[in-house]
């Protein structure tokens, strides 16, 4: 007999245990399904999380669909004059042309000339002036409060104004009657204006498709839903 | 027969991509001896081939998406049970002797009778290898894999591959011949030809 080559060695291994087979113990099934089934108890929860939170998008959308609490406009100059305080209608006057002062104020640097305005008065600057008097105005609108502003120091020139507010303690005066009249002057900023738009937003950031799953749209009557797209269920308010 | 299995084995792979539980159940019943058979070539033990069988079966139900189709379903699955021996045995190189020398320094090149070897006793003779040599042998001899997958598989040389092959068939042998009660016809040294690098100490790597 010859020496046996490396070569036959191996495959006299190889045919001899290729297709050996051996039983293995029930041990190992049950071990293999139940590291299966954790497995799968951690993709639950994410199905879960998934419907809830499809729930929680379309309950916001019928709640504020039901909610027809009208919108307030913006930029109506008289309603604000008309309830302004009888004791300030001095004031009122000074707001009629205030825009007038203000413009020579800050065009002449040498005028020491203090002007005088209430809160609700610069609100309504603000909608017709914005460009030049945003930096008094968004000061004296945070405070959200009626007081009476002075401007002091002028500006070296109207490109560039660093006019000083000062909220002088004195000249702050309180009104009691303010809740009425705040709702007249809506300090809302634009942007987020109706929770319908905040969930088009985030709609938006999650969903791609043309019609997205759910969609509001703002009018004069409030928050309403325009569109639904369930895939299934379609609905798309006409334009 | 073979013929059968081979496609009831397909046709399960397609429960087993949409995790159905029966046909997992199935295909386990299907192939486990099979695979038993080839974690114990690479297993100390049977306890630590059906750990690799355990591990591996989840691998293979974990992965079925990845099977894109090109080889068998059944020849995909085996390469998931080495692989998972291959792990096995990183995790614990560190505990096992990887090289003895003195094993392997006197082992003449024999001739003998192998045909009177059951399978049981191949099997007991390659489990009886260190890891390193039952690796190599196992991958080169029974898989069919060339020096050179063997070397990326484990992060070694493929001279090392070749070497720890030599040793492993050596050691081998010389059991064989120590079962036989030194029944052997021919000897032959031809050492020096077959075992170049005998010498050279080339652990693995890792």
């Amino acid at each position: 007999m010859q020496p046996i080559s490396d070569k036959d060695f191996d495959k006299f291994f190889q045919d001899k245990l290729s297709d050996v087979e051996e039983k293995p113990s029930k041990a190992v099934w049950t071990g293999i399904s139940k590291q299966l089934s954790a497995k799968k108890k951690q993709t639950f929860p994410v199905l879960w999380m998934a419907a809830a939170s499809l729930a929680t998008v379309i309950g916001a959308g019928v709640w504020f669909s039901a909610q027809k609490e009208p919108m307030y406009l913006h930029g109506d100059v008289s309603p604000v004059v008309v309830n302004q305080n009888k004791t300030e209608e001095q004031s009122v006057e000074v707001l009629k042309h205030t825009d007038q002062k203000i413009d020579s104020a800050l065009s002449n640097p040498k005028s020491k000339k203090y002007i005088s305005i209430s809160v609700s008065d610069v609100a309504v600057i603000e909608e017709e002036r914005p460009s030049a008097v945003i930096p008094v105005v968004e000061k004296v609108a945070q405070k959200q409060q009626p007081a009476k502003v002075v401007i002091a120091a002028v500006p070296e020139s109207v490109e560039e104004p660093e006019t000083k507010v000062i909220l002088s303690d004195e000249t702050i005066s309180l009104r009691e009657k303010s809740d009425e009249e705040m709702e007249n002057v809506d300090v809302k900023p634009k942007r987020i204006k109706s929770m319908g738009s905040l969930v088009n937003f985030v709609v938006a950031k999650v969903d791609k498709r043309k019609n997205k799953i759910i969609e509001f749209e703002d009018n004069d009557e409030g928050t309403k839903v325009s569109g639904l797209n369930l895939v299934l269920f379609k609905f798309q308010a006409k334009e | 027969m073979n013929l059968n299995r081979k496609l009831s084995v397909d046709d399960l792979l397609e429960g087993c991509r949409r995790a159905e539980r029966r046909t997992q159940e199935l295909l386990y019943k299907v192939l486990a001896s099979r695979m038993l058979s080839v974690c114990m070539r690479y297993a100390k033990d049977r306890f630590e081939a059906e750990d690799i069988l355990q591990v591996g079966f989840v691998k293979v139900f974990q992965k079925v998406g990845e099977f894109r189709g090109d080889g068998s379903f059944e020849g995909w699955i085996r390469r998931i049970m080495v692989n998972t021996a291959i792990e096995s045995y990183r995790k614990n190189q560190r505990m096992m002797n990887v090289v003895d020398i003195d094993e392997v320094f006197d082992a003449p090149q024999v001739t003998f009778d192998m045909n009177g070897l059951e399978v049981k006793d191949l099997m007991n003779l390659i489990q009886s290898l260190s890891a390193g040599y039952k690796l190599v042998f196992n991958l080169y001899a029974i898989e069919g894999y060339s020096h050179k997958e063997i070397a990326e598989q484990l992060g070694i040389t493929e001279g090392a591959s070749k070497s720890q092959l030599s040793r492993a068939r050596a050691i081998l042998k010389e059991k064989i011949k120590k079962m036989e009660g030194n029944f052997f016809i021919n000897e032959q040294s031809t050492a020096q030809e077959d075992f170049p690098m005998m010498m050279a100490t080339v652990p693995l790597k890792n």
